[in-house]
């Protein structure tokens, strides 16, 4: 953890008296949370991904290489997550300020755990986790589902328990395995569906063009996805910092939006491992999940309270609160988003 | 074999012109030589041509196995994407090595000299090498950040362990004459130490070394599995998860080729220092 501030010494005194009591506030909070000065008024963020650095990010990417966070005083860095790294715990402990999850549910089961953290925008308004079959044996309706083998990875078993619930099927109609990254299971017949995320183009060519597709959302369980979080504490003590930040992410989306083609560019020379073809290809769903008519209304990365209360509900049905069942105040705050509405609705 | 060769030339050829006799088993010499590295090579390029026909012969899809001439085309179309990927991991693993096998070396260094140190901090050796690399990578992200440093540190995980059991045997595999002859010179610690542990602990070392010459490189790339956005291990990741099959085996590839090289190197290191038990060690 670093603690590590540089205070210019032509900061005017009035401002060094507030920066020291912010920071006495901080250590009086006992709090982990530092967010270290870059230069006078300009804040380092560092975003910890719960997977690796993907098109999910794209925004975020577009804002930082044409200056958008610079233009609010954020300097931005990206950590990558990856298998077995979500990221929470480097949040949590103060290293990363603003956390990026893949999936709502990670975050009720990590507040649940007594992990004070709090989703404060939703990057996808409709998660793209979806059943993949094929024509020959397609799977287009939850009830299509009974009598069949399903491969799933093994953090969404829950997810399909949720969806069976929600459609009133019983588990032991439908028969669970697990799955890896790959497809394999659907091509040689041992399920008959298996599941992954829309966005993912290359995975998705794997299965030609006989696919059938259901997404989860379709079936009722309305999760989201690239869910922005920070704790207790962030919010608290920094809503300016984090909503600094959003305007940042929203106008580079918003420009993404606008060029996506230039957008995917900046994707690729960020990350070069990812290959530009497919992301060419991934980056019309990948604005399809992220604008719908919600952000048309509210502007973009907005959420709603009654989503994640269905979604506490939905787990606290299926037993999935090891700890207490969260509050929706617990789970997720729109202080930021009310606080960038403008920049967002412009957007939307 | 070389000696078997002459021999039969000496029985085959044996009509009283020596001179004949000892051009041709010289000859027989360096075509042996020659085709030293012949089976392997053969071997190989066997297995390849087998893999390549199983491949097209069965109609295997490429996101299940990608035939040989794939692999080799990312090689040509992608080297770029690896070699960005490769500087990381070389990195890493070097500095892993050095740092995981430096500690050893003091560490054992001080349990021969204090049985007390090595009575109380061995067995804790024994458990932190038997700690997954997985459950603790994430703290050592909490801990050291996300730059360079955790994946070298576990790549010198994986190197520490193997090093400090040897180096202690090595240490100890002093002959008690020796020693007795040492002790009655009046020779100090610090003598004995460098006159006669260190060079009777050099082949145990180098063959602890060998082992870490490879393993540092896994290490390397377990270490880019839990965050990183370039080197081996994080292409690995990323070419998994979003089945760029032939992208995995070229990475697969450079990864066993940076391993072997360590190896080579370390190998040609141990001749020249080594001198005097060239055979012993391997």
């Amino acid at each position: 953890m670093t603690t590590h501030t540089r205070i210019p010494v032509s900061l005017p005194r009035r401002r060094f008296l507030k920066f020291g009591a912010a920071l006495g506030g901080v250590a009086a909070t006992s709090s982990f949370i530092t967010v270290e000065a870059v230069a006078a008024g300009r804040s380092k963020v560092n975003m910890q991904l719960g997977w690796l650095a993907s098109n999910g990010i794209m925004g975020e990417v577009v804002a930082k290489r044409m200056g958008f966070y610079e233009e609010e005083g954020i300097e931005l860095e990206v950590t990558p997550g990856g298998p077995g790294v979500d990221g929470v715990a480097s949040v949590a402990a103060g290293r990363a300020q603003v956390g990026h999850l893949s999936s709502s549910p990670s975050l009720m089961l990590a507040r649940s755990a007594g992990i004070p953290i709090k989703a404060f925008a939703a990057g996808y308004q409709k998660h793209p986790f979806t059943y993949f079959s094929l024509e020959s044996n397609p799977i287009r309706t939850p009830q299509d589902m009974v009598g069949k083998t399903i491969a799933t990875q093994p953090t969404a078993v829950i997810l399909l328990r949720a969806l069976l619930a929600r459609n009133g099927i019983a588990e032991d109609q439908v028969e669970v395995v697990k799955m890896g990254s790959d497809m394999n299971q659907l091509m040689t017949g041992q399920a008959a569906a298996v599941t992954g995320w829309m966005t993912n183009t290359n995975a998705l060519k794997v299965l030609g063009d006989g696919r059938v597709d259901m997404m989860l959302w379709d079936a009722g369980i309305q999760l989201y996805a690239n869910v922005y979080y920070a704790t207790d504490d962030m919010l608290a003590n920094h809503a300016d910092v984090l909503a600094r930040f959003l305007t940042g992410s929203a106008r580079g989306w918003g420009e993404a939006r606008a060029n996506p083609e230039a957008g995917v560019d900046h994707l690729v020379a960020e990350y070069r491992n990812l290959s530009r073809e497919s992301e060419l290809e991934a980056v019309g769903p990948v604005l399809g999940f992220s604008f719908n008519d919600v952000t048309a209304s509210d502007g973009w990365a907005a959420m709603h309270p009654d989503n994640w209360q269905a979604q506490i509900d939905t787990y606290a049905e299926l037993g999935q609160f090891k700890g207490k069942t969260p509050t929706v105040d617990d789970v997720m705050n729109t202080d930021i988003l009310t606080a960038t509405e403008s920049a967002r609705k412009q957007i939307g | 074999m070389t000696t078997a060769s002459v021999d039969g030339k000496r029985t085959g050829t044996n009509t009283g012109q020596g001179g004949r006799t000892v051009q041709d088993a010289r000859s027989d010499r360096s075509r042996a030589r020659r085709y030293r590295h012949a089976p392997p090579i053969i071997a190989a390029a066997g297995l390849l041509l087998l893999w390549h026909l199983i491949v097209v012969g069965f109609g295997v899809p490429s996101y299940i196995a990608p035939s040989p001439v794939q692999v080799i085309r990312v090689f040509v179309e992608q080297g770029e994407i690896l070699w960005i990927n490769f500087w990381p991991t070389l990195f890493e693993a070097v500095a892993g090595f050095v740092l995981g096998n430096s500690v050893a070396v003091v560490l054992a260094v001080w349990f021969v000299h204090n049985r007390f140190a090595e009575r109380a901090f061995y067995p804790i050796a024994v458990f932190i090498n038997t700690i997954p690399i997985i459950a603790i990578a994430p703290i050592l992200v909490l801990i050291l950040g996300n730059g360079f440093a955790p994946k070298i540190v576990i790549a010198a995980l994986i190197c520490f362990f193997p090093t400090l059991v040897n180096m202690v045997r090595g240490l100890k595999a002093v002959s008690p004459q020796m020693l007795e002859l040492m002790r009655v010179l009046s020779a100090s610690d610090r003598e004995i130490l460098w006159k006669i542990r260190l060079q009777s602990s050099l082949p145990f070392l180098f063959a602890a070394l060998k082992i870490a010459s490879t393993t540092c490189v896994i290490g390397a790339i377990v270490g880019e599995w839990i965050g990183s956005n370039y080197g081996l291990g994080s292409l690995i990741i990323e070419a998994t998860y979003n089945f760029r099959a032939p992208l995995l085996y070229a990475t697969v590839i450079l990864g066993a080729g940076l391993a072997v090289a360590f190896f080579v190197t370390t190998t040609l290191v141990e001749r020249r220092i080594v001198k005097w038990k060239p055979e012993a060690v391997f």
